[in-house]
């Protein structure tokens, strides 16, 4: 990744292995870039923080509960208070005050004070007991829903999944992004990988022949689209490709998704429309923006000069400009992967592909909590770390601009 | 660092009385602007500071054009929108007809502001695109609450006609003229509350040679006609001969030398005025030909972390130890001839 | 357009000409040039219009067979039953298994009478009987689907407009205060706009939107009233789009706020503002009269070109049943009930119909803003 980043920051590629370790840490900015590393991830934990409060005090204002009802059937109230202690939903929300008159062991409500927890260590089949008494720290006031959560997850314990159909399994929230996040990173990556793949040269060609038919033809369709959403754009491709064609299937039959990727042609048949409905969105984009990008650049002196010492046509775009010119639309890589966030929601459905989006959608119905949270946490996480991962780039392309 | 100029010496340098009986209109005491430098990684907090304006005397008489030179970044754009209170001072008095003025708020402030005004550097972005040329310039009125919409009118069209702009022109865009045109345009929103005394930041440095001399010679006229006083800022040193009556030289936040214009011109002290002077050719081939210019070395330090001493110190061809160790301050070493250097007896 | 130097006389044509000349108008005469966006400037004219007039569109999509009559079944979109004798052809269209497949058949005066084939053919005229076909089929609730694809015109329009102008407005007077006061107000303001930067938006419409219509829900089954009441009611009447309105824009005013703010910083040191400070101007004067009329037009531009975004966001919502309430016709929950009845494997017109309509909408306001930002900023032509 660094010596790319030097290639990419003007030295010259050889240059940058050869004395490795020094000038890439220059080339990406050195102390600068470190400090401002900090203070990005610093500033970031407050976000989280925040992101965490407003998501855990909105999914528990929704009405009703993830142990309410199975199907149709409403649960007894009293399986529901069980569950519920069982899960710890019994406790009050945000802050444990004496009102709330939930007293950990029954003794007097202290704002911080020591409490005995007893461990049991073992015994004998005689039947007695080995425990360890010790005297702990605790603080009454956070010992409420939120902070408890809080506190597991700075142990990196996002909690059961309280969804019924998971919660019988003992599936963590942790598992169910493990099995759930890398399906839909397959469609985003490739769909990113599409966009960048087809936009760069459908811009590059649009501002070398600016004004041709050429121009003209690969504009009209980058315009339309980005004017066509996915719920639009899945639909045709479906009714093409998969009912009209038949050459892929309308959705995985074989469980493909959930068993991992494995290149095969089903594989990429399954993978085809799902990245087709998300890329096209994005290479339009990026395909207007690497054109205006290209034809500013093109009108540049330096451009000029390179043209009057006689470089031919093609080594001034390619050498001189479009480097440059890729400059801006590193930045759209932000924008994007809250696009593919976004995105995935959309296509996960249409698709039936068994995603964070589907499963978003589904814990929000289900009153999964610890779902709901695990989810956001996540997509903050990666919107907050994208941002971070452009400001990075941009410092690297253009030199002019420093970390401060 | 620098050694703050004792109250004694401030005194010493505007407060002798001056060999002529001419009433001072602004008077400028230890004047310092200081920008502040922020930094931190997660809580901002000061680090340093540009010492723009650091500790700046002189005085302005009624009447009188004072140019002010000096590179670009020495601090004399700051010091004139400073004395117009566009910055708050960060120490130091400014007295106007006598009245101190650092500590003016609200009403008595936008009083003040009817008396000095000023007129600036780049005709392309001092005149809002969105507002016509009559708009422009009533603004000040409107803003004061001055006469009559029909009696605005009127005035706006007398100071174009005053400004040689034909008075037609108050329904255009700034876009549809020229830099010496909006210059003018310029002058004519200044003029338009009969200001006292105009801070000129480099009026002319944007504007074609041919041009310069027009809005120059337009100047001047209002100054007579007006009875205006001028703080002209320049780096065209032989613009400023031709029309400054007295001439101070900045360098790096600090005055170094004041003098009347031909004094100045004649008989440069101070190894930088020289060293400026020499750089600005004559147009007498046989004068031009023995012309020795004195080639400075090295850059300006920065603001930030001026030398100690005299600032001056680390390009002065001249220096000596004691011009590392002490500040000289300015001294009058002929009537009317201030100078800031050691070496000068 | 640079006049000579000096004071020459001006003839009388002459000024005239010059009073027409002033920035907005240069940008209008530069807008009028650019034929794509002026074509999509009269779309969107025309659509506004539709949506507007709605009303008198009603059952434009019910055609008598034998030519000639007028409908006169009255079908209101806006509400989930219908609400005069109006057969309900959703349930009469059963077929054999008792699932409802079609969405086109025709109605005679007294009920629908039959169901036709899955391509929707035109029936044979019968001169005895008044006959009324759906010239584009209907919904399962037997709704004109040309009249529900107008009325969503309502819906996607009043989305992308309220939300660009609040955001715009939100965002506008935001960034200004941070920008023009600066210092410790700007680093306080901008950090928290730092902070909603982090927030997926999507996740917290969705949220924002169950926990509005769980409420609406509630408040119903147990008739409370209050302020609370009023809101839910009138969100109800509003078809839903009043809590739709609330979650765009909570979220959506950041990243204009950030651009107000940049363009405020670069005008606020621009001489102009200076001499204006130098007159003696106000701050209120300083920001209405001179920093306003500056940034204003770069931030409407930027407006119109995010309006495609808040239409898809209404149309993904209503998708997947967050958007609107059940019942408003929306041209994303009509996509989603063609793909519920199992529309992608026959009567495919009936998904085309407001899917070119959102097409052509997004369409139009991308290319008015293009040709917005070109009139407003020349030196981004062509890009």
């Amino acid at each position: 990744m660094s010596t790319h980043a030097r290639k990419l920051s003007g030295g010259s590629l050889l240059e940058s292995v050869r004395n490795a370790g020094g000038t890439v840490f220059q080339a990406v900015g050195g102390a600068s870039m470190v400090k401002f590393l900090i203070r990005r991830l610093l500033a970031a934990v407050p976000v989280l923080f925040a992101i965490m409060l407003v998501t855990f005090t909105l999914s528990h204002l929704l009405p009703g509960g993830p142990f309410n009802a199975v199907g149709q059937r409403r649960m007894p109230d009293y399986v529901v208070r069980q569950l519920e202690e069982q899960f710890g939903l019994n406790k009050s929300l945000l802050f444990n005050t004496p009102n709330d008159g939930y007293f950990p062991d029954g003794d007097d409500w202290k704002i911080i004070g020591y409490r005995d927890e007893v461990t049991t260590l073992g015994g004998s089949a005689g039947g007695d007991i080995r425990q360890e008494t010790r005297r702990v720290l605790k603080i009454d006031l956070l010992d409420s829903q939120f902070f408890t959560y809080v506190w597991d997850v700075l142990h990196f314990d996002f909690g059961p999944s309280l969804n019924i159909a998971l919660r019988d399994q003992n599936v963590s929230v942790t598992d169910e992004i493990a099995t759930r996040l890398p399906v839909s990173m397959q469609v985003g990556v490739f769909a990113v990988l599409l966009g960048f793949l087809l936009g760069i040269p459908l811009g590059v060609l649009a501002a070398v022949y600016q004004n041709s038919a050429i121009d003209y033809v690969s504009m009209f369709f980058a315009v339309l689209g980005q004017a066509t959403p996915s719920i639009v754009l899945a639909p045709i491709l479906i009714i093409v490709f998969a009912i009209e064609l038949d050459w892929v299937p309308v959705s995985d039959q074989q469980n493909q998704w959930r068993e991992g990727p494995e290149l095969s042609l089903y594989y990429l048949k399954i993978l085809a429309l799902p990245v087709l409905t998300l890329g096209t969105g994005m290479s339009a984009s990026i395909a207007r923006l690497t054109r205006a990008s290209l034809l500013q650049v093109l009108h540049e002196d330096y451009v000029r000069t390179a043209r009057a010492k006689g470089l031919r046509e093609r080594a001034v775009i390619y050498v001189h400009a479009l480097k440059n010119a890729l400059i801006p639309v590193a930045t759209i890589l932000g924008p994007l992967l809250a696009a593919v966030l976004t995105g995935t929601f959309v296509v996960e459905l249409i698709f039936v592909i068994p995603g964070l989006g589907e499963s978003f959608v589904n814990s929000v119905g289900a009153r999964d909590y610890t779902m709901i949270m695990g989810v956001s946490i996540l997509y903050s996480i990666f919107l907050i770390f994208g941002n971070i991962m452009v400001d990075v780039i941009y410092t690297w392309l253009d030199p002019r601009i420093r970390f401060d | 660092m620098n050694q703050p100029m004792s109250d004694t010496q401030a005194d010493q340098v505007t407060g002798t009385t001056p060999a002529t009986d001419r009433k001072i209109l602004v008077e400028v005491k230890g004047l310092k602007k200081y920008f502040p430098i922020k930094s931190g990684i997660l809580f901002q907090r000061e680090v340093a500071a540009v010492k723009a304006v650091d500790n700046v005397s002189f005085h302005i008489y009624e009447g009188e054009t004072l140019g002010l030179v000096g590179e670009s970044g020495c601090g004399k754009s700051t010091t004139g929108r400073t004395i117009l209170q566009l910055y708050e001072a960060t120490a130091g008095s400014i007295k106007f007809q006598g009245q101190e003025i650092t500590n003016l708020k609200g009403a008595q402030l936008r009083k003040m502001r009817r008396e000095m005004q000023m007129i600036f550097q780049d005709p392309y972005a001092s005149l809002n695109p969105r507002m016509s040329v009559g708009r422009i310039v009533a603004e000040p009125l409107v803003v004061h609450n001055i006469g009559t919409k029909q009696e605005r009118e009127d005035r706006v069209a007398e100071l174009l006609e005053l400004v040689g702009l034909n008075p037609y022109f108050v329904r255009r865009y700034p876009h549809e003229f020229s830099g010496g045109q909006r210059q003018r345009i310029g002058l004519a929103r200044a003029l338009a509350l009969n200001p006292e005394f105009i801070v000129a930041d480099e009026p002319i440095s944007a504007l074609d040679v041919s041009i310069q001399a027009q809005v120059v010679n337009l100047m001047q006229k209002l100054q007579e006609t007006l009875g205006l006083t001028y703080l002209f800022i320049a780096h065209d040193l032989s613009m400023v001969r031709h029309l400054c009556d007295r001439v101070a030289v900045m360098y790096l936040g600090k005055i170094v030398e004041i003098a009347e214009s031909e004094e100045l011109y004649t008989n440069p002290l101070h190894p930088y005025t020289q060293a400026l002077l020499s750089a600005v050719p004559v147009p007498d081939p046989v004068v031009e030909e023995k012309r020795q210019r004195i080639i400075l070395k090295g850059d300006v330090p920065s603001p930030i972390n001026p030398p100690t001493g005299c600032n001056f110190n680390t390009r002065c061809p001249v220096s000596v130890d004691m011009c590392y160790q002490e500040d000289p301050g300015l001294i009058e070493v002929q009537p009317e001839h201030w100078v800031a250097c050691h070496r000068v007896d | 357009m640079a006049v000579a130097e000096g004071a020459e006389p001006i003839s009388l044509q002459e000024q005239e000409e010059s009073q027409r000349s002033n920035p907005w108008f240069d940008a209008w005469r530069l807008f009028r040039r650019n034929k794509a966006s002026m074509v999509a400037l009269g779309v969107i004219l025309l659509i506004v219009f539709i949506a507007v007039t709605a009303k008198l569109w009603t059952n434009i999509g019910l055609i008598d067979a034998r030519g000639g009559a007028v409908a006169r079944h009255t079908v209101n979109p806006l509400n989930v039953a219908p609400q005069d004798s109006y057969p309900d052809p959703g349930l009469a269209a059963r077929d054999d298994q008792g699932r409802n497949p079609y969405w086109c058949g025709w109605l005679t005066d007294e009920a629908l009478v039959s169901v036709q084939d899955k391509y929707c053919s035109l029936p044979e005229p019968d001169a005895e009987k008044k006959q009324w076909v759906w010239l584009l089929g209907a919904d399962s609730n037997g709704k004109d689907w040309l009249t529900q694809t107008i009325y969503g015109a309502q819906v996607s329009l009043a989305v992308g407009v309220v939300g660009a102008t609040m955001s715009l407005v939100v965002g506008l007077i935001y960034g200004m205060i941070s920008g023009f006061y600066g210092g410790r107000i700007d680093n306080a303001m901008m950090r928290f706009v730092d902070f909603m930067y982090g927030f997926p938006t999507l996740v917290f419409i969705i949220l924002m939107q169950v926990y509005f219509t769980e409420v609406a829900r509630e408040y119903q089954d147990q008739g409370r009233g209050g302020i609370v009441g009023f809101i839910l009611d009138l969100n109800k009447d509003m078809g839903g789009l009043l809590f739709l309105f609330i979650a765009l824009g909570v979220l959506n005013w950041i990243g204009m706020a950030r651009h107000a703010r940049g363009l405020v910083l670069s005008y606020r040191s621009k001489e102009f503002v200076e001499a204006a400070r130098a007159v003696g101007a106000s701050n209120r004067r300083i920001i209405f009269i001179h920093l306003l009329p500056n940034i204003i037009g770069p931030l409407i531009v930027l407006e119109t070109l995010a309006i495609p975004g808040y239409i898809f966001t209404e149309a993904f919502l209503s998708f997947i049943g967050l958007g609107v309430q059940p019942g408003t016709p929306s041209w994303g929950a009509m996509i989603s009930e063609v793909r519920q009845r199992g529309g992608f494997f026959s009567n495919r017109h009936i998904l085309l119909v407001p899917s070119i309509a959102l097409v052509i909408t997004t369409l139009s306001f991308n290319f008015l803003g293009d040709g917005l930002r070109d009139a407003f900023d020349p030196r981004m032509r062509g890009t």
